[in-house]
Order: C-alpha cells, then structure tokens, then sequence
C-alpha cells in the first residue's frame, strides 16, 4: 500500500516536471507472473476482457478499431469513468489483485459503496488487475491513456511486459520482474471528459498470423479448402500492406460500406442465420474467417441486447412455450406467455442482456446474434420450434454460506429447433451478470445421456443473477466443476434437458403418428425400404430425426425460402453427370440408389463434416461405382 | 515482409520471428517543449485564412447534421483537426469524422505516444464520430487499389475534404515509384469525383525544383506545353509573363518562382484532366494560393505552396446517346478547359507569400501567436516555451 500511495504521489509530481517515472512492474507469484504471459487461449480473450473493463468502468460505448486486414495495431476507447493515478498506481502494484471487489475500490473509484458493484451501480463482470493484461496475449507493448471527469489531467502508462522464462524465476515469495511501466500525468483542458484508451503497438506475430487467418489463407492457398464464405481480406505475402486480390479478393462481407453499423451487424447476422442451398451445416468455422468468427463469438460473450429481442420479451408468435416448473425443475409445462414470458411469469425485462452498453468493433456495432424468429425449417415431424423457460433459486440454506458460497439464482431458456445455424450455438451459455467467457458447450456440462440427435438441436442459455461468479477460473473461461453453485447448475440443466426431451418427444410422437397414416397409403420402393430399416435399427423407432430429404440441384433451380435447412443438396450434373440429357432406366436407378446411400450415410452422421462440395464430390464417386455393369 | 507461414505451412509465424523486434526498455514521455515549422504563426494564417474558411463554405449550405469527412495527413499532434473542431464543427454543433494516415501510428517511440494521446483525446470529443481513425500506413499506399489504405478511404464514401499537408513535393517521386502521391491524388480523385457536393483540396506542398522529379515534371510541362498549342488563350496569358516560354526558348527551371508557377500550372492540368475526362465528372477550381520559405531555408526564395482546390460536380459530360445530346469536351480543348488553365496559371502568378502578409502585420502576428498559443496549450505544450520560441519569427 505504502508503495502504491508513493508511485501515486510521484505520477502527480510529473504534472510539473514534464518527466516520466519509470518502474517495474512486480508481481509476487509464479502464477501472477504467468498472467501476464498469457493464460488466454485466443486472442479473442483479449478483447473480451478489455470490453469486460469497459463496462466495470461504467462505459456506454467501447470502439475497438483495427487496422485489419494488417493488424500492426489496436486501440479501444470507451467513455467509462476512468482511473486516477492512485488507481493506475494500485494497477501497477497489483498485478493479478483486482481493486474491483474490494473495500479500497470506493477509494480508487472503481466501485461503489458496494465493492460488487460499479461506481454507477453496475454489477461488475471483470476483473481488471488480470483483465487488463490479457492483452499480453496480443502484444508485448501497450498504453493506458486514462481520464477521469473534472480534472484537468489525463494519466499515461507505457507497458512494456516481459517474456516469461522458468529460468531464472525467483523463489516463491520473491517479486517477479513482469515488465516495465513508464507513467505520467499530462495537461487536458477537456476537464470533463472521462475515458479510458487501450493501445496495442506492435502485434506479436503469431497474433497477427491469427488474426489474419493465415492458417485458412494457407490451405486455400494449397487447394486444401475453399476461401470462406465471408472475410475481411487476406494481405500479400511479399506486402503486408496490400490485398491478395488473387487468391481471396479484398473483403467478402454481408454488408456494404458505409452501412450504419447496427444495420452491418444485423446484415451479418442474417447471412450466417439464414442457410441457403449450398450449406448443409452452417459453422463459424466454415462460413468465416478468425477475424469475423471471433466478432461473433466477442457478441455472444458480451454484456449487450439482442440483435432483436430478448426471448423473454418477445411475442414469440411462431414458437410454442413451456414453463420448467419447480426446482428440480419437475416438469415441463405447456403454457401460452402472453404477451411475453418475463410478463406472464413476472420475471425482470432483459435479465441477463444489457441496454445501455453498446460495443462498435470496425464497421460493426455487436449485438447478441441470436434469433428466435425466421428460425431455420427442416423436414422434421416437428417444424414449429419449442422454447422451455425455468427459474432457479436456490439457497443452499441446510448447509451455510461458507459451504455453499452463498445463494444461487438464474434464469434459463432451452430452444428446440429442428435445426441450430450456426451450428456453434448447439448447446448451453452461461451469462453470468449478463457476460460470458465461453461461446456454447456443446455437451450441456457433460449431459451423459445419449440423445445425440435432440441434443443437437437445442440451444441454451442461462442467465445468472446472483452466484456462480467464484466458480470461475482464473481465465474466465472454465469452471471449477466441483463447486456447489456449478453442481447444481449442472443438476437443474441436465434434468430439465431430459423434460426438455420427453416433452418435444411427446409431440414428435403425435405428429408421426398423424403423418405415417397419410404415408401408409403411399408406394415405398425397395431402395426406400431398405433406407427406413437402416434409420430404424440406428436412430431407433421413436427416433425423432427424420430421414433428410435429397434435393437434386441443377444449375438453373434457384435457392428459395422454402428450402429445408436438413436436406442433402447434391448437384445432379455433378453427381450424376450427363447434363439435360433424357435419362434412361439406368440413369433413373442410379439416381435413386444415390439418394438412398447419401441418406444411409447421414444416418451415421457421415455427412456432418463436409461441406456442400466434399459431398458432392464423394456422392459423384460413389454414383459411378452404382452405374458400373456388373 | 515475408509471410512468416510459408516455411511451416499451418499459418503460424516462424518462432524467430515471433519474438517481437521491439527493445525491452521503458518509453519516453514526449515532449513538450520542441516546436515545428507547422507552429509558426504563418501555419495558423493558413488555417484560418484558407482552411477554415473554406471549409465552412463548403458545409454552408448542407444540413447541420451532416458531419463533416476529412481525409489528410493530421500529423502526431492532429493540431489541424483541433482547429477544425473548434473553428468550424463547434460553432454550429456540426459532427467530424477522419481518416488519417501517419506511420507513427503503432510505433513505440515519442511520436506514436503523441498520436495515442492526441487521438484518445479528440475520441473524447463529442463532435468526434466513432469511427474516425488515424490509419498506420503511408498515404501513398492509396494509389494502389489492392491496399487497405485505398480500401479504407473507399469505404467512408465522399468526403468534404481531402488534406495533403506534405513536407516534401507533391511531384517527388519519379513516374515509375512503386509509391507516389500522384498515383495516390489520381485514385483520390477518382474516388471522390463523384461527389454530388462541392468538396476541397488542401495541398501544401514543396515547389522547389530540387524538390522534384525532374521527370515526373518534365512530363507534366511537356504536356502543358501541347496543351497551350491548343490553347491560345493559356498560350498568350504564359507568354505576358514568362516570354520564350511557348517557343520553348526559356530556362523556366532557372528562376525558383518560374519553376513554380510553371509545375503548379501543368499540375493543375494534369488534375484537371484526371478529374474532367471520365464520363462522372468534377471540376477543379483553385480558390486560393499562398507560398512561403520553408523553415530550412532562410531568407531564400518561397519554396512552399498552400493550395485550395474547391471541386464541383460538373453533370455537362454523361454520355447519352438514347435520350440525351452526348456532350463530350476535350480536355486541353474546350473553351471551359482553356479558361480553367488560364485561371490556374493567374492564381499561381499572382499569390501572395504569407511570409510577406504576416510579417509586415504586427497585429496580424501576434494575433495569430496568441492563436496558434491557445490551440498548442490545448495539445499541452509547453505555452510559455512555444513564446520564447515564435519570438525568433517574424512569421
């Protein structure tokens, strides 16, 4: 404390000097010291955590500009409240040691009265003293230029980290040099203002070869895959300042420039939620570069609105509802939520989302990419989507505060849709406060159950309003499975997946029921048999999952509305070959025993991971062994 | 720079080079007490005398809530979009948005912690739109329309104005340079030249011959000079000034003020040309001139010009041969063209050195001081040093 308040007296001495006071930056632990090297698994952890800061400091609006498709640089300003030279000071001394949540945060002005919460009464989601130096994840060398409003001066930190070694590292207890800081205060007339900016000078290469994308620029490069589908461009490799024009263009994105950018969000969200003919399973991974998955992912973990509605506050015409009723929860009840669920079961408005925050990345101004309308229709027994709403609190009072590190509170919706694009929101989310530090786990916290193909058609997420927070690793990005608070999460989500479950199976039932009395009047060919005894002795009777339909594709048949999400697009020419030739007997058979072997094969889930083109390619092989004489 | 990934196929940098090059030391603080040629009260003459006013001409008679678009080279400290902020977008609550260029963007030393603080600053500013960005790239690059400078400028659309405040000459790099501003100004120029508004060009720029490319000037005269064949109006009003010039008999390059006038009016040309040829069309205007003796060179001839070139969508030229009279001038031809270059070369001739202006106007001077003062103190210079320092001026 003691050197804290020293550093802080010595940046208010610069104001006159016109000098700078160069220090290091300590930290007292192997642990913290790694912090610092970077514990962040992409370089997208980065930038969640800065947006985290930002809105811990009160910020309505963080602007994270680029200089991509190049990324030699970064900044990130937002009008939040801003540290004063005793908070840069602390950050200094505590590497890894938040103020945030702590009694000397209402002194450092970084919370209020309570230290959960932000001075302008947010409750707070980051933890600065480690937050902040995720950047190290992207760079060695940054600024911090902070301001807080009515004074006239603003306080730079030039951070200069150091490369973590286990050699030389001193014994436990000793510092550990982490880093240089050089810290001023300079004049700013704009005594109002208030803000803090983040600068990132000089990428580390291996960020920029990310950010980039090089790894998917290499195999295009090498005819291993096709360009994606959207992306910013990919620099020359002799000129990192211009476009390979040759090899991917400049920019291939949904929206146009000068977009506003809520609408060039929205654009975006609608070329990946909207499938077309030409994609089977619509991934992150296959529709989009690092760069623009990594802008998805940073608008799935921020604490923003939706890109509509929020589910709760949503009409919901076309989605039929059910309540999660009880602790457990017991049931899942059928239930109309008029006019909207959070009214009809008086829950809050927008719990978990946040209004008054928003996020402009580039050209682009984030919101959640999730949608509950223009959902995706596939050849299901089932077309309408189900959405199951439950609630959660739990107490823990039997066992005490010190045993269950306190009360447990959420809110929780599961979408059923016969198909999720993209298929990355397969799975739960967890918000806690309103931010993630996942995108959506596909194994619902490890649900055993084998359900595979219900399983992949449900989208989660949880609201977490109070608990949970300090079952959170350090990376806040995984948990610490043995938790009360994720114990019983987990105990409440895989039961109410398995009501989830038996309720959509209940309404499968009835409709196959209704639909295999008008199919028993219709002619099944053999090779239609023999595909119906495969999908039975693999899927089961009951199996929900319909046979996906064939969609031969020529080259004049346009994509419509119509277009089920789930079925198999081959491309007849392509396939089949013989252009608009009359087709004989044979080429009819081939045909058919085609569609039936590309339908057994999805029955195995063979097709899942290949693209449109891989499938078409393998199906033409396989259709020129079946028109082989025998 | 190589692409690090080759080697190892899987995108990823080799490890060599993903140690950053960056020295592990601590960073200086900039400072404030070390002044430029930009700070000198004849640069703030500039600023409102050229700049300011013609900016608020342009944006006159548009919308209030119509920000304004600039494009230039604002420098470290951004003093340039300061006084447009407070001179033009204040007074009428009238949004900025920029996109500038400077290397020292992304670099570790004093100059790029100045730019942070100087942009983090205007950022701060609520006139200020969120996307306005100081690019780290060589304006240049613009030229080429495989980069992302070109592609970043082609993406904020039209713009009001375009600033080149270049310390060298705007025709320093020879016609074959890999980078060029005239390769950049042409692409400039024809992303811009279909601007439905009246938009400007500020182009401060060396004129002295040394300066130059000889060739890239050569090419620009030879021009001018088949041009003025055709042009006898442009032919008379050059030879009542420069006699010989038309016959080719007169060493132009010899007298500093002929070389000047002489480049500036073929580059004038060559604009035009640029501007006036294609179907979408613009027509350059230069509205105002001034020259004066760069910081290095003493009391010697005027080797700087301050250039406004005003522009102005010029519909006379979309062909129609359906439904409309197909009107096609011939550049260097036209009586619209001929009296364009006429107007050039006058302007050139007649502008004044605002070295004159400001030192023979003590009031003049130590207005624009006290100005250039407050704007600096603003950017948290030293005020009483930058004093002690414009003293020695007597512009």
């Amino acid at each position: 404390m003691e050197e804290q308040t020293k550093l802080a007296e010595k940046i208010v001495a610069t104001r006159s000097s016109g000098a700078a006071i160069d220090t290091i930056l300590k930290t007292d632990a192997k642990v913290i010291a790694r912090v610092t090297d970077g514990i962040y698994s992409q370089p997208a952890s980065a930038f969640r955590e800065l947006i985290s800061n930002a809105y811990d400091a009160d910020a309505t609006r963080v602007v994270i500009q680029t200089d991509r498709p190049r990324f030699g640089r970064v900044v990130v300003s937002d009008d939040g409240h801003g540290m004063t030279a005793d908070a840069v000071a602390h950050l200094i001394e505590h590497i890894g040691g938040s103020a945030k949540r702590s009694e000397i945060g209402l002194d450092l002005g970084v919370t209020g009265d309570d230290p959960n919460f932000s001075p302008g009464g947010r409750r707070l989601i980051g933890k600065i003293g480690i937050g902040l130096f995720s950047v190290s994840q992207l760079t060695q060398s940054f600024q911090i230029i902070t301001k807080v409003a009515g004074v006239p001066w603003r306080t730079i930190a030039s951070v200069k980290l150091k490369q973590y070694s286990d050699e030389g590292r001193p014994d436990d207890g000793d510092a550990f040099e982490a880093g240089l800081v050089s810290v001023w205060d300079e004049p700013a007339p704009d005594r109002d203002a208030h803000g803090t900016t983040i600068v990132l000078n000089g990428l580390k290469p291996a960020a920029r070869e990310v950010m980039r994308s090089s790894a998917i620029w290499q195999r295009v490069r090498r005819d291993i895959q096709d360009p994606p589908r959207f992306h910013i461009g990919v620099v020359r490799p002799a000129a990192e300042y211009e476009f390979d024009t040759e090899l991917g263009g400049d920019e291939a994105l949904p929206w146009a420039p000068g977009d506003d950018p809520g609408r060039a969000f929205r654009k975006f969200v609608d070329a990946v939620t909207e499938p077309t003919s030409s994609v089977r399973n619509a991934k992150l991974g296959d529709l989009l570069d690092y760069y623009l998955s990594m802008v998805w992912q940073l608008s799935l973990a921020s604490p923003l609105s939706y890109v509509e509605q929020h589910p709760f506050d949503d009409s919901l015409s076309s989605i039929t509802t059910h309540v999660l009723s009880g602790d457990g929860p017991g049931a899942a009840e059928r239930k109309d939520l008029n006019p909207t669920a959070a009214s009809a079961l008086g829950w809050p408005r927008s719990v978990g989302a946040v209004d008054d925050f928003s996020v402009l990345f580039d050209d682009l101004e984030l919101s959640r990419p999730i949608k509950f309308t223009d959902l995706p229709v596939t050849s299901n027994a089932v077309k309408e989507p189900m959405l199951f709403v439950g609630h959660l609190v739990e107490d823990f009072e039997a066992v005490g505060s010190s045993r269950s590190a306190g009360p447990l509170e959420f809110y929780a919706y599961f979408l059923w849709t016969p198909k999720v694009v993209p298929n990355d929101h397969i799975g739960s989310l967890v918000r806690i406060h309103g931010a993630s530090g996942t995108g959506f786990d596909e194994s619902f916290f490890r649900y055993q159950v084998a359900e595979t193909t219900r399983l992949r058609q449900i989208s989660c997420e949880v609201f977490v309003v109070r608990g949970l927070e300090g079952a959170l690793n350090i990376d806040r990005e995984t948990y610490n499975f043995a938790h009360p608070h994720v114990v019983r999460l987990t105990n409440w989500l895989h039961t109410a997946l398995s009501r989830v479950i038996q309720a959509q199976k209940r309404l499968a039932s009835e409709v196959r029921k209704a639909d295999r009395a008008d199919a028993s009047a219709r002619q099944v060919s053999a090779t239609e048999s023999l595909v119906d005894d495969l999908w039975a002795e693999v899927r089961g009777r009951d199996a929900d999952s319909p046979i996906p339909p064939v969609r031969w594709v020529s080259p004049n048949s346009g994509s419509g509305a119509s277009i089920e999400a789930d079925a198999i697009n081959l491309h007849r020419d392509r396939v089949l070959g013989g252009g608009n030739m009359v087709r004989s007997v044979q080429a009819l058979a081939t045909e058919r025993k085609v569609k039936a072997i590309s339908q057994m094969l999805t029955a195995f889930d063979l097709l899942d991971d290949l693209d449109d083109e891989e499938i078409n390619l393998l199906m033409s092989y396989i259709a020129r062994v079946v028109a082989m004489e025998v | 720079m190589d692409d690090a990934g080759d080697d190892f196929g899987i995108g990823l940098p080799d490890p060599v080079q993903a140690v950053p090059d960056a020295p592990y030391e601590h960073a200086s603080r900039p400072p404030r007490t070390k002044f430029e040629a930009w700070h000198r009260p004849r640069k703030q003459y500039i600023r409102e005398t050229q700049w300011a006013n013609q900016l608020r001409a342009l944006m006159n008679d548009r919308d209030p809530t119509e920000r304004i678009k600039y494009v230039g080279l604002p420098g470290v400290d951004l003093l340039d979009l300061r006084h447009f902020l407070t001179s033009v977008c204040e007074p009428g609550a009238r949004g900025l948005e920029f996109l500038g260029f400077d290397l020292a963007a992304g670099s570790e030393g004093p100059a790029g912690t100045e730019l942070n603080l100087s942009n983090a600053e205007l950022r701060l500013h609520p006139l200020v739109h969120d996307s306005s960005l100081i690019r780290p790239d060589d304006v240049r690059r613009v030229g080429s329309r495989r980069s992302a400078a070109w592609n970043a400028v082609k993406k904020l659309g039209h713009v009001d104005v375009i600033n080149l405040d270049l310390t060298t000459h705007v025709l320093s790099d020879p016609p074959d340079a890999e980078l060029s501003f005239v390769d950049a100004l042409k692409e400039l120029l024809l992303l811009q030249v279909g601007n439905p508004h009246d938009w400007a060009l500020l182009l401060t720029t060396r004129v002295d011959c040394d300066s130059s490319s000889s060739e890239t000037v050569d090419t620009l005269v030879d021009r001018l000079n088949s041009v003025i064949e055709s042009c006898s109006k442009l032919g008379d009003e050059v030879e009542s000034v420069l006699p010989g010039f038309s016959n080719r008999d007169r060493d132009w390059r010899a007298a500093p003020s002929e070389f000047t006038v002489v480049s500036l009016t073929a580059f004038m040309q060559w604009l035009y040309s640029v501007c006036m040829t294609g179907p979408v069309r613009s027509r350059p205007l230069v509205v105002s001139c001034f020259y004066y003796t760069s910081f290095d060179s003493g009391d010697s001839a005027a080797d700087m010009a301050s250039i406004v070139v005003r522009f102005r969508r010029d519909f006379s030229g979309f062909p129609d041969d359906v439904f409309g009279k197909v009107v096609t001038e011939s550049v260097g031809l036209s009586d619209a063209a001929c009296d364009a270059f006429v107007a050039y070369f006058r302007r050139f001739v007649e502008a004044s050195n605002v070295d004159a202006v400001v030192s023979k106007d003590e009031g003049l001077r130590q207005r624009l001081t006290a100005d250039t003062g407050s704007m600096l103190e603003a950017a948290r210079y030293d005020r009483p040093a930058f004093e002690g320092w414009v003293a020695s001026f007597a512009s």
